[in-house]
């Protein structure tokens, strides 16, 4: 969820009812000897707010199993979810007094703390994530699709290079690491490059294909080619080895990696968008029960435990 | 129904001689010069009973003339396998009890007809009917490459003259082959034809015998204006063999309507209300035959026209279609004022050319700077529809930060309706696009769609279980029926929110515009910022 302009009546809202709850907070525990208690009439009404928010929060991930129920649009469910749960902290906070309490209620903060924590590295990570796949990915593809689309890049540059070299065997090892420098370095300053492309040209983009296409496509870490830098060298001294007629080629291979970098690249940064649900999702609904059992035991044995 | 069989190729067959060809009625004033030019594109064919002849939803390029014998047409299509099944699990049940309804579409008649590539056509309540001597099938597949529209199997024993489109248009410019096949419209289908016109439906036996006798059968070729938006009005008319394009112009250009097929019908507004026309009528082409490539002689259009003068002298003793006149005027009328959106004059840029962005009445367009990629909207789209398809893939070209996923954008020009075989995709009023449930899978709409917006499902996503329609298959030994089926983004209009994948969205990105407000006013967007 974007944090914008839109979102000011909801925090608006919010804000107002949060002052409206510190304001009674104030009022009633001014009336008090002890000063204010959770389990004081004001103080059970936060504590039972928080609760029922915190169970419309939980509910959102039901609204989401059934996203075309005519039960309000999906966008102000989210921003409840997020401003109201926000504002439940400061309900949850007041009935508390501000106080730790007991070892149920200290888990209770802590698991809080976490979920709140982690729910607003969410909506931190929403700010800018999708703007860089954005601009980082434009060949953006479906999540689901990422593995089909490697595996069709792989036979695709296998396809090119045996093209370019006639027939390669993807199970051969390439026992020659560098060697397509050393060899581009050698015909350079030779200055042979017009025989030397002929000579080298398909032995060299074998080899390009074995040293450095093979570990790339299978994800070795490291992989040369994983680095644009890197990659944009590899390319330029396989241009040197090349013949003028295998340039089309090897601008295709380079735009294959190139694709496959991006596609690296999103998987990476829709891992990272999506990291904070691991944490958020199940504290959440650990959340929701342990505040069930202590508004039960509370209010059944009139402890907070 | 006939045993699952290979389909008979042009190849088979005997060639037949002018000599042998003069002694069949309708070649008789064929010029015989002309029928040597095309040796080898007539073949007398001999189809034993339960042969099959054709296979709808296939490619074909001739028709068949029937000499003897008679032959079963009918489209193989099982209406329960094509109706949306129930969802099952909690969920849905739920979901059904406080969730959204759909808005129940009107169902069908079973007398409804379904115009087929044939001297008959079919209704809705059992898709089949029987073609006798003198019957032709497989016109608009010879002359315009359309798909066959139905699978014809062999009745009994049948003697058919099968026919490329070079011999075919000689036997058009043959009076005796047009006497006798105006006749047998006249008789099997130009009852259905007018009885489908809903203006006529009520009228009695006499009335229409005097409609059909004042009906004049005339043809026009592919690419000429039928009329003129403006023009005095003095006929209306039916639609009998291809299609027609209806255009209108607006402040700025001009707009594609509608397409229709084969007994639709069209002209009435003006007559009735003795107004200029408000619309022009073109002829078309079968897409495919457009595309081609190699030079043709255009197809012909085939119309039913009824003059002013037999109009008026019908409905006159008639006050209740004149009512039912007024009605479909009205709708018409209002379809045309919901089209009626300001074309703004300025000057495209080429990428908004390029991805076809003006044609969007209801452009979906997601934000990328707010998607979170959490394929809400997709899973919506599944939900919402019973057959738990989704007609939206979250995937498509860039415009800006914008990306423009595959879903129908309800474009102004409306091309996938051009060159269905069954005229099963058509507008609906609220100018959605939609696509009925006798669809038999031919996939002319999907190819015509130039945005990929409309695809072709198994028909197994629609509840029908494969393992069952082939013990069906062996059992009965039923010819096997087209297994797809196309499907096309509705707008969820039948749902009192709105698209299902703009209301699951929860990040404000999926949005539907009018591209045109949306593109106007700034090199992106338009003024209505405050939808996105």
């Amino acid at each position: 969820m974007l944090i914008n302009r839109q979102q000011w009546p909801m925090i608006r809202a919010v804000l107002f009812m949060s002052a409206a709850a510190v304001a009674l907070y104030i009022w009633d525990g001014a009336g008090r000897p002890h000063g204010p208690r959770g389990g004081s009439p004001l103080g059970v009404t936060f504590g039972v707010g928080a609760l029922a928010i915190m169970i419309f929060c939980a509910a959102l991930s039901l609204k989401r199993r059934a996203p075309h129920w005519r039960i309000g649009r999906a966008q102000a469910w989210l921003r409840g979810h997020v401003w109201l749960g926000l504002f439940a902290v400061l309900l949850v906070a007041l009935h508390s007094a501000f106080h730790r309490g007991g070892a149920m209620t200290t888990a209770l903060w802590i698991l809080l703390g976490l979920v709140t924590l982690s729910g607003l590295f969410g909506v931190l990570l929403q700010q800018f994530i999708p703007r860089l796949l954005l601009h980082a990915v434009p060949g953006e593809t479906l999540a689901q699709q990422l593995d089909r689309q490697f595996i069709n890049l792989r036979k695709l540059a296998e396809q090119v290079v045996a093209e370019a070299a006639g027939t390669i065997d993807p199970t051969e090892t390439g026992a020659t690491t560098m060697l397509v420098k050393q060899v581009a370095a050698a015909a350079y300053a030779s200055k042979i490059e017009g025989a030397a492309q002929t000579a080298l040209g398909p032995e060299a983009m074998r080899r390009f294909y074995h040293d450095y296409l093979v570990p790339f496509f299978r994800g070795a870490p490291g992989a040369t080619l994983a680095s644009r830098r890197r990659s944009d060298s590899l390319f330029a001294a396989l241009r040197t080895m090349t013949p003028p007629e295998q340039a089309a080629h090897v601008d295709e291979l380079e735009a294959i990696c190139e694709r496959r970098r991006q596609l690296i690249r999103q998987r990476r940064l829709m891992r990272v968008l999506f990291s904070w649900l691991i944490v958020h999702v199940p504290l959440s609904w650990g959340l929701l029960a342990a505040s069930a059992i202590h508004a039960v035991v509370a209010l059944r044995f009139g402890s907070a435990l | 129904m006939g045993k699952a069989m290979p389909l008979a190729t042009f190849s088979e067959g005997r060639l037949m001689t002018p000599e042998e060809l003069r002694q069949i009625g309708i070649f008789a004033d064929v010029d015989e010069k002309a029928l040597l030019k095309y040796p080898g594109a007539v073949r007398k064919r001999l189809f034993a009973a339960g042969d099959v002849i054709c296979r709808e939803g296939e490619g074909g390029t001739t028709a068949f003339y029937i000499v003897e014998g008679s032959a079963r047409v009918f489209i193989g299509r099982r209406l329960d396998a094509a109706r949306n099944r129930r969802r099952k699990g909690l969920i849905a049940r739920v979901g059904e009890w406080f969730g959204q309804r759909r808005l129940d579409r009107p169902p069908h008649p079973a007398d409804k007809l379904i115009p087929i590539d044939a001297t008959v056509d079919l209704r809705y309540g059992d898709l089949a009917a029987t073609l006798h001597p003198g019957d032709v099938f497989g016109e608009m597949s010879c002359l315009n490459l359309a798909p066959r529209s139905a699978t014809v199997v062999a009745e009994t024993d049948c003697e058919m003259i099968e026919v490329l489109r070079n011999v075919y248009e000689l036997l058009q410019r043959s009076k005796t082959f047009k006497a006798q096949m105006d006749q047998k419209y006249r008789e099997r289908a130009l009852d259905n034809h007018l009885r489908n016109v809903p203006l006529f439906e009520s009228l009695d036996a006499v009335a229409l015998g005097e409609l059909k006798s004042a009906c004049e059968l005339i043809s026009v070729e592919a690419g000429a204006v039928i009329f003129n938006e403006g023009d005095p009005a003095d006929a209306m008319y039916i639609l009998r063999v291809g299609q027609v394009r209806v255009s209108k112009k607006f402040p700025g250009g001009e707009r594609q309507l509608a397409y229709l097929t084969r007994g639709d019908f069209f002209g009435e507004t003006a007559l009735l209300r003795a107004a200029p026309r408000n619309a022009t009528c073109t002829a078309v082409d079968h897409p495919i035959a457009e595309a081609g490539g190699r030079k043709r002689r255009p197809a012909r259009v085939e119309l039913v026209r009824i003059s002013a003068e037999t109009f008026d002298r019908v409905i006159r003793g008639y006050p209740d279609i004149l009512k039912r006149l007024e009605e479909a005027a009205e709708r018409r009328v209002l379809s045309q004022v919901r089209a009626a959106l300001t074309i703004l004059p300025s000057v495209p840029a080429k990428q908004v050319e390029d991805l076809g962005l003006l044609q969007g009445q209801n452009l979906m367009l997601i934000d990328l700077e707010k998607c979170t990629r959490c394929d809400q909207c997709a899973q919506a789209c599944s939900e919402a529809h019973d057959d738990g398809i989704s007609r939206l893939i979250r995937e498509g070209p860039r415009y800006d930060r914008f990306l423009v996923p595959s879903s129908c954008r309800m474009c102004m020009d409306p091309v996938c309706m051009i060159g269905c075989p069954v005229g099963s995709i058509r507008r609906t009023e609220d100018l959605n696009i939609f696509i009925e449930d006798w669809c038999v899978g031919c996939g002319v709409c999907a190819k015509q769609c130039p945005y990929n917006s409309i695809q072709l499902h198994p028909l197994e996503s629609f509840g029908e279980d494969v393992s069952q329609r082939a013990k069906r298959v062996a059992e009965t030994g039923e010819v096997v029926e087209v297994t797809e089926r196309a499907v096309v983004c509705d707008q969820c209009s039948s749902l009192p929110t709105g698209p299902a994948c703009v209301y699951a969205c929860p990040h404000d990105a999926a949005v539907r515009v009018d591209a045109r407000q949306f593109l106007h006013g700034s090199g992106l967007a338009g003024n209505d910022r405050s939808a996105l």
